[in-house]
């Protein structure tokens, strides 16, 4: 029995050596003033110290990085409680010195460990260090901290970017804004030299009846009342422009063959004076809610495109037709010309912004501010595309936004 | 979920056992910083998660060291301690350490301390034994907190909210016990288990 029990013993212990001898991790048994009294096998292999030669001497003393006082109150917390402590890889990195000559771990000249410091044998004030290799998961956490530091940076980068760019859009914007009101000025300019020029003759007329003494009452009255009829006409003009481009924030029903009465209206004068025919499809009833300004401002803008380009062609018959179809949900406008076309190298940049062929007369912003209000204040679509000498505007609008 | 609500009584129970628990803390946590040391009675709370991320929410004002630990057994979960910013440097200034990786391995083990001293003896007074895992440090902004989605996995917080007081240096902590349902209901049927003995 006696010799069972001491065979039985005997093959514990050998098998427990045996397993802390084959395990993969460092073991180091230490008493409170940390002198050495077991160093495994793979402590010997890793350190290149045997055994032997650790042993009754002080852990410290192997390895002069060690800092005594942390690892002595380490060690005595935890034979005080009875209830391991800890060294972990990430915030200390390694207690034991063991370089490591790895291509894949190249974050790391030294080997990373968690280190559990188990009280072992309290009579005797005995601890168990159990070292940990980590170096594979530091260095996989070094290198995903790196990837975040970068894709961080990145990110800065892009808010950067993207903070420069919604300024510049905003810069457009407002550019935009005094390109149409110098088109505005433009425009009431064309509409008012007739009227203005109709002023001056009938005054000149008044003014040479007067000298020739020939001026009646009913002359008079019938000068005066053209006079009159002719400037409510230009404050009228006015009126019409400033009320058209301001931009409007409520949505209305809008009827489709007014707002391109109206835009016949201010381009009418130019388009008399190029000759240039205009014919226009539309339902009379068909009507749509929208942003009625909006809307009119971007039609006015592609139908001035098709006139400036006539300007410049000596085409026999210039026409600009405008059809409109409509859909369950939504409505498709056709503006066409036959204006020469555009070139295909150029189409594909139609829509960027200070992009134009009107050399110094164009502000380049036209089509782009038709494309950002078509998208994003109506959300609709626009396409414009070229052949037979011609170009081919198409706006697709939702009924209802 | 109105079984893993804790009575009065078993309330009382467990502020019993956290205090017998504390007390030893207080002993270890004053040996090792080798300065006299006292731990206010702990105010324990039994908080949903919900109500977890709010008192986090109350600790954003100030800038916050925030560690975990895990521990397993019949009575199993994680714990989270908090110092603020203040402590910590008065924990490195006591304890004459160099830099932030020292500073971060006090906290730890700190937290170390603190966990296994409570839950050990909370376990040795319920018959039962835990083990520990390796403390770590979670660096998570504490305002991302709540993206940290591993603390769905818990409903039910035991929270142990108590100060540290050192003679010259303040240094004040949180610590929370993180717990899931089974092991609030093994809870239960231990603390009844005591009760029942003392009646």
């Amino acid at each position: 029995m006696a010799q069972n029990e001491a065979q039985h013993n005997f093959r514990t212990t050998s098998l427990e050596k045996k397993i802390v001898s084959a395990i993969d991790n460092g073991i180091i048994i230490l008493d409170s003033d940390l002198v050495i009294h077991h160093y495994n096998k793979w402590m010997e292999i890793h350190t290149h110290i045997k055994e032997k030669d650790a042993l009754g001497k002080k852990l410290t003393e192997l390895f002069d990085t060690i800092k005594e006082k942390t690892l002595l109150r380490k060690v005595k917390t935890a034979l005080r409680m009875q209830t391991p402590t800890f060294y972990t890889a990430t915030t200390s990195h390694y207690l034991i010195p063991i370089k490591t000559n790895q291509i894949k771990n190249s974050f790391f000249s030294y080997m990373q460990q968690d280190v559990s410091i188990v009280p072992f044998d309290a009579q005797n004030q005995l601890v168990v260090l159990i070292l940990t290799d980590q170096t594979n998961m530091a260095n996989i956490n070094a290198l995903l901290n790196a990837h975040v530091a970068k894709i961080k940076e990145l990110n800065e980068q892009l808010m950067r970017e993207k903070e420069l760019t919604e300024m510049q859009h905003k810069q457009l914007l407002a550019n935009s804004r005094s390109a149409a009101m110098g088109e505005m000025i433009s425009m009431i300019a064309h509409q008012w030299r007739q009227p203005l020029s109709l002023i001056t003759t009938l005054l000149t007329n008044i003014k040479i009846k007067k000298e020739l003494q020939t001026l009646d009452e009913a002359n008079m009255e019938s000068s005066l009342g053209k006079i009159e009829n002719t400037v409510k006409y230009l404050s009228d003009t006015i009126n019409d422009f400033r009320d058209y481009f301001k931009p409007n924030k409520v949505k209305s029903d809008l009827k489709l063959s007014e707002l391109f009465n109206k835009s016949i209206f201010f381009l009418k004068d130019e388009m008399n004076q190029y000759n240039i025919e205009y014919t226009i499809n539309i339902d009379k009833q068909l009507s749509i809610k929208t942003y009625k300004n909006e809307l009119l401002q971007s039609i006015i803008n592609i139908i001035k495109n098709s006139i400036d380009a006539f300007k410049n062609s000596d085409i026999e018959d210039k026409k600009i037709e405008v059809s409109i179809q409509e859909f369950t949900y939504h409505i498709s406008i056709i503006i066409e010309d036959n204006a020469g076309g555009i070139d295909e190298s150029i189409l594909e940049k139609i829509f960027e912004p200070y992009f134009s062929t009107k050399n110094k007369n164009g502000t380049g912003l036209g089509l782009y501010m038709c494309k950002v209000i078509i998208y994003e204040h109506l959300h609709g679509e626009i396409s414009i595309t070229s052949e037979n000498n011609g170009t081919k505007v198409a706006i697709k609008l939702p009924k209802k936004i | 979920m109105n079984n893993l609500v804790l009575t009065e009584d078993e309330k009382d129970v467990l502020q019993e056992l956290m205090n017998i628990a504390y007390g030893s803390a207080t002993a270890v946590v004053a040996d090792m910083l080798e300065a006299f040391a006292s731990l206010s009675i702990p105010n324990i709370k039994i908080m949903t998660t919900e109500e977890l991320f709010k008192t986090f929410a109350a600790l954003k004002n100030s800038s916050y060291f925030f560690s975990t630990q895990a521990f397993s057994g019949e009575f199993n979960g994680e714990s989270a301690f908090f110092i603020n910013e203040e402590s910590a440097n008065n924990l490195a200034k006591h304890l004459e350490l160099e830099s932030r990786d020292d500073l971060d391995d006090a906290i730890l083990e700190l937290t170390n301390v603190l966990t296994s001293s409570l839950t050990t003896k909370l376990a040795q007074e319920m018959e039962t034994e835990v083990s520990f895992s390796l403390p770590n440090i979670l660096k998570v902004p504490l305002e991302e907190i709540e993206d940290v989605v591993t603390f769905q996995l818990y409903s039910q917080v035991i929270v142990i909210d108590t100060d540290l007081n050192f003679e010259d240096q303040k240094i004040n902590g949180k610590i929370f016990i993180l717990t899931k349902d089974e092991s609030i209901s093994w809870l239960k049927t231990k603390l009844n288990t005591i009760l029942e003995q003392l009646l």
